[in-house]
């Protein structure tokens, strides 16, 4: 794979130049050093968005890094993709003779993949398989886990743990997605990419067409929810407290999701949740075609409160979007969320439509308060959440991997 | 003061990679007994840590074990006096540690009835992998000092005035040692070691740093 070509240089005026010559020091101290990442696929979802980012970037830095993309046919991928919601704690029934597939499939890309490299990064279970291939006296082997293993179904798990302990590591998005292993579990935050079309700066004026194009008049505050249209984000929810909300203050919600043609299940929702707001005109349901990120962008940024009622989430890298562009979250309690929206600091917490209707109007009257927990967001993303940030835990990690067993490590 | 100090000062920054340790706490009396038995690299992530990265919260949390009191816990008493203890006045981690057990145990003692956290709120235990590298910069007066402070990033900064402490084992950071013992200056070096160290951006640090360094004599 061929990502796009991006220099470490770019993100000088977002970060600062001591930040980008202190991940150079970092990298020079593994200049020369080979990474190969593989994964399962070569566009689309966020594994693939953040390669594309991450190994030009570590080319930039003098590390030669390639990208392997395993092949396999539908039967394998239905079985990974069985064993995706198994691990999300769905009850799956996966024969034996799945598994073997699933095995069979790596040991042919084994055979055909060059794996020879001084880090290894395998991502997500598909490929997990590999490491079985791995070379006597070869490089270190990282797994990345993109997914939340917490709850997963015992025999599925039983059967990929067997070759999760094989690796030399692993790589966890937060303390809460991850499994009792004996071997090392780092942890590496997702991250989001202020240079991409999704976040990076725009003018007033931008945001203005892309509001007039959508149809959404910029004359009262806007609330809005940014999320595909699934009940564990519980978009009625929104539509329920946003009512509540303007029994007292002026505005107007947007719910903004990605199309649900090919989702049947998406589409029962989005029909819900048409019903649920009735035609209220200052509802705006608004279903985005894929690649919208720069209406996605303008929506967050015209936005007077950002809202994630999800009553189940992953990291919820909208809420580090939002964050990032400034704008007051109000935010359920849920899976990654916590780690971003420190309560009354970098955003509100909540845990009913009660308690999200109160902040929209907390928010929405105290623009001063709204104004700072948008500031502290935005410095806590920067801080933590941003690609130069995974850029430099990567490095740490690479460094660590070389010296087994220290907790700190003194380089000249 | 000498023009020129000894030794140069050589600045260094920190990386730091997140190992997880498995341990979690669901209630008062399971974060003490964890708290016990973590490393100091534990406690270190847990309180250091937080203050490098929400600085803006200093004032608030000043650990992560008060932000978990305080926001699942909800247990306002332990949460405040956890709040109230800043990091940065322990010159080690096992002092700090012991005093972070004390402010729990006389909790225990108080009310012996805890409530848990809400399944997927648990306390998770982490510890900080540190690099340590110069950044490659060095300063022999104290006009190269005030640049190379001026230059730095905040991770350096924090190295160099927060964590320092930890390393020297006393009240003091990097710069005020140099100060002293290289450049001859320790009345410089003693209202540096004056300054509050909890401040709500590690742009304000700088800021003081500099005040302090750039006075007239």
């Amino acid at each position: 794979m061929n990502p796009p070509s991006l220099r470490l240089d770019d993100y000088i005026p977002v970060v600062g130049i001591a930040a980008i010559e202190e991940i150079r020091g970092l990298a020079r101290r593994l200049e020369g050093r080979r990474v190969l990442m593989v994964n399962s696929t070569a566009v689309g979802g966020g594994v693939a968005e953040l390669l594309n980012r991450l190994i030009p970037l570590l080319g930039d830095l003098g590390l030669p890094t390639r990208w392997e993309v395993i092949r396999g046919d539908d039967a394998f991928f239905g079985v990974t993709k069985h064993i995706h919601n198994a691990l999300h704690g769905s009850r799956v029934e996966i024969a034996k003779s799945m598994l073997d597939v699933f095995e069979e499939v790596n040991r042919a890309n084994a055979r055909a993949l060059d794996l020879t490299s001084d880090l290894v990064v395998i991502h997500d279970p598909q490929p997990l398989p590999l490491i079985a291939a791995r070379e006597n006296g070869g490089g270190r082997w990282v797994w990345r886990c993109h997914v939340d293993i917490s709850r997963p179904q015992p025999d599925v798990w039983a059967f990929l743990r067997h070759y999760v302990v094989q690796y030399d590591g692993s790589v966890f998005s937060a303390p809460e997605f991850s499994q009792v292993l004996p071997i090392t579990q780092y942890m590496i935050h997702p991250s989001i990419d202020p240079l991409a079309a999704k976040n990076r700066q725009m003018g007033r004026g931008e945001i203005e067409d892309v509001l007039a194009h959508l149809g959404i008049r910029d004359d009262r505050p806007i609330v809005t929810q940014v999320s595909r249209f699934d009940r564990l984000k519980d978009p009625v929810g929104v539509i329920q407290a946003y009512r509540l909300a303007r029994r007292t203050v002026d505005c107007q919600l947007i719910l903004a999701g990605g199309w649900a043609t090919d989702d049947p299940e998406g589409a029962a929702v989005l029909e819900e949740v048409r019903r649920a707001a009735d035609g209220e005109p200052l509802i705006h349901i608004l279903e985005l075609p894929p690649f919208s990120d720069r209406e996605i962008n303008a929506l967050q940024r015209a936005s007077t409160v950002i809202i994630q009622k999800s009553l189940r989430e992953g990291f919820g890298l909208t809420v580090t979007e939002a964050l990032w562009k400034r704008r007051p979250v109000i935010a359920s309690a849920v899976g990654g969320i916590p780690l971003q929206v420190v309560h009354n600091l970098t955003g509100l917490l909540v845990h009913s439509v009660e308690g999200t209707a109160h902040r929209i109007r907390s928010l929405l009257r105290d623009p001063a308060f709204a104004r700072r927990l948008g500031d502290n967001g935005h410095e806590y993303v920067k801080t933590r959440f941003l690609t130069t940030g995974n850029l430099r835990s990567w490095l740490a990690l690479a460094i660590s991997l070389l010296h087994p067993g220290e907790r700190i490590i003194r380089l000249t | 003061m000498r023009p020129v100090g000894t030794e140069p000062f050589l600045f260094y920054t920190t990386a730091h990679i997140v190992e997880l340790t498995g341990r979690t706490a669901r209630t008062l009396p399971e974060l003490r007994d964890r708290i016990r038995e973590v490393t100091g690299s534990s406690i270190f992530h847990h309180t250091f840590g937080a203050l490098q990265d929400r600085p803006f919260a200093a004032h608030r949390y000043t650990s992560d074990f008060a932000r978990w009191t305080s926001e699942v816990l909800q247990d306002w008493p332990v949460a405040e006096r956890l709040a109230f203890m800043d990091p940065t006045e322990f010159p080690s981690i096992r002092e700090l540690r012991e005093r972070i057990l004390q402010v729990i145990d006389d909790r225990l003692i108080e009310e012996g009835e805890t409530v848990p956290a809400p399944p997927g709120r648990e306390f998770h235990f982490s510890q900080t992998i540190s690099v340590i590298y110069p950044v490659g910069q060095e300063a022999r007066t104290l006009p190269e000092l005030v640049t190379g402070i001026r230059r730095a990033s905040a991770r350096s900064l924090f190295f160099h005035l927060v964590e320092a402490r930890l390393r020297i084992g006393r009240c003091t950071n990097d710069l005020s040692c140099w100060l002293s013992d290289s450049l001859g200056a320790p009345d410089l070096a003693r209202r540096l070691d004056q300054l509050d160290l909890l401040v709500t951006s590690t742009e304000d640090l700088r800021q003081q740093v500099l005040a302090v360094l750039e006075a007239p004599a």
